[in-house]
């Protein structure tokens, strides 16, 4: 059976502190399956906060639309902003083969990990909206 | 989140759960500053009960690595979950890590198997119970007390021998020996070439090969410390400038870093949690030195010791390494060359007398 959350951020400081405590209230009130869980939560705490660390300015009005989904086979995830124009997945990987530890740079891993999460990503520049849909493949052991 | 710092021997265990995400990540880098304030030979991050670790969790992982590989002491990470093991992968941070499976293991592996720790009381924590010839000692985190001393260091070997076996499905620590524990297969991105719109599919990356593997970043024995380089003491008159993502950025009295700072802003206004005047940085009778403001709940990081407030701290090393929740960046002074007009250089320098 397909379940489906909505969510509203608005551009606010605390808008993802607020957004973790609805998901908790409903979301996570009824999906009990940690590695989905996990996945769900740095999606969000990725996307969420880059949106709101560099996505908005300072216009008020701005705003993102977030949707989770989830049935037997797939995890969807979308999020939908009006903040500036981007599209995570032209952004170049980070170069993390055969590094060592004095070499490795401290950050940029935020929308990487993301994208590596899932197993299918569409972005869409809609005027104004930035609509990044995200599907990862359930395994049997997250059912 | 919750953390717990204890004390076992020599070792400095920070138990975290919850999650570790943007809002968190501060937090948990003043647990770990917490945890690094006592001497201590080897560290381990027990990470069981973390339902989520994001990429602010990771550079503050990734920077206190660095931080304690430049103390000469180790680090571990022990017992992640399936979500951070997940993340480990993705971000190759199981090449970069010694990763346990439990506690006991990493504490084996980095103190030595036969490790005894005369404490004055019994151990309290079940877990830890696991490996049957340490005795313990369990501490509070807050206030951080001291650490219990064995009469003599531990003493320290390979441990390939004496440790357990990994079950198949636990792909983490291996002996070099072995073939890299690596991630299946894992969808990757191929992005469009446009900025229009695009599906991404999943395509298998190749295997990594066990040449891409860092030398012995994923060796169990215990690390051989390099041999301690004096660093090189600045030449004044200098130029200080603030290195950060490969640019420098040359410094003058007064500049601020922070919200309200001009210097550096491309790289600064990345960092969130910045008061507005967040370090200072001045020049007295010609030596260069910062100064952290009363007001700064969270002080940056200088050469691995968090600043006090209210002080000033001097600038004494050509390079220093600063820090503030995960992010790192330099500060250097470059010695002054004397300035020579045209006539000098043409003519050789006047001479005095």
């Amino acid at each position: 059976m397909r379940q489906s959350y909505s969510y509203e951020i608005r551009n606010q400081p605390t808008a993802l502190q607020g957004l973790q405590q609805e998901l908790d209230l409903t979301l996570f009130a009824d999906l009990k399956h940690s590695v989905l869980r996990g996945t769900i939560l740095l999606v969000i705490d990725e996307l969420v906060s880059n949106l709101l660390k560099y996505g908005f300015s300072a216009a008020p009005d701005q705003r993102s639309y977030l949707k989770v989904a989830f049935d037997d086979e797939w995890l969807e995830i979308e999020l939908k902003d009006n903040g500036h124009r981007f599209n995570p997945l032209l952004r170049p990987e980070p170069n993390l083969v055969g590094q060592g530890l004095s070499d490795r740079q401290v950050g940029g891993l935020g929308l990487y990990l993301v994208l590596k999460m899932m197993d299918e990503m569409h972005y869409e520049w809609i005027q104004p909206w930035n609509c990044l849909r995200l599907r990862k493949r359930i395994n049997e052991g997250c059912k | 989140m919750t953390a717990k710092v204890e004390t076992v021997g020599k070792c400095r265990i920070l138990r975290v759960g919850g999650r570790i995400d943007f809002e968190s990540a501060l937090d948990f880098e003043q647990r770990i500053n917490s945890m690094m304030e006592e001497d201590a030979d080897c560290f381990v991050v027990e990470l069981s009960e973390v339902e989520l670790l994001s990429s602010a969790g990771l550079r503050v992982l990734l920077s206190t690595a660095k931080r304690i590989s430049q103390r000469q002491a180790s680090l571990g990470l022990a017992a992640p979950s399936e979500v951070v093991r997940q993340v480990f992968e993705i971000s190759h941070f199981n090449l970069l890590f010694k990763i346990f499976p439990s506690v006991a293991e990493a504490l084996t592996a980095l103190q030595g198997p036969n490790a005894t720790i005369q404490t004055d009381e019994p151990a309290e924590e079940a877990s830890l119970s696991e490996t049957a010839s340490l005795a313990e000692k369990t501490e509070s985190s807050a206030p951080v007390a001291p650490v219990v001393r064995t009469p003599a260091s531990p003493e320290i070997r390979g441990v390939e021998s004496s440790r357990t076996p990994l079950p198949p499905s636990v792909p983490i620590m291996r002996s070099t020996q072995e073939p890299p524990a690596t991630s299946p297969p894992r969808p990757s991105a191929v992005p469009e070439p446009s900025n229009g719109p695009g599906t991404l599919l999943a395509q298998p990356p190749p295997l990594p090969r066990a040449t891409q593997i860092p030398t012995g970043s994923r060796t169990s024995e215990p690390p051989v410390a390099p041999p301690l380089v004096p660093r090189p003491e600045a030449k004044y008159p200098a130029q200080l400038e603030v290195r950060a993502e490969g640019t420098s950025y040359p410094c003058k009295d007064g500049d601020v870093i922070g919200t309200e700072g001009q210097l550096a802003k491309a790289y600064f206004r990345q960092i969130s949690n910045l008061a507005p005047r967040h370090l200072l940085i001045g020049q007295l009778d010609g030596r260069w030195f910062v100064f952290t403001p009363k007001n700064v709940q969270h002080p940056f990081i200088l050469d691995g010791v968090p600043l006090r407030t209210g002080e000033r701290k001097f600038l004494q090393f050509v390079e220093h390494q600063a820090e503030f929740s995960g992010h790192v960046f330099g500060l250097r002074l470059v010695q002054e060359q004397p300035k020579e007009g045209l006539f000098s250089r043409i003519f050789g320098r006047k001479k005095q007398g």
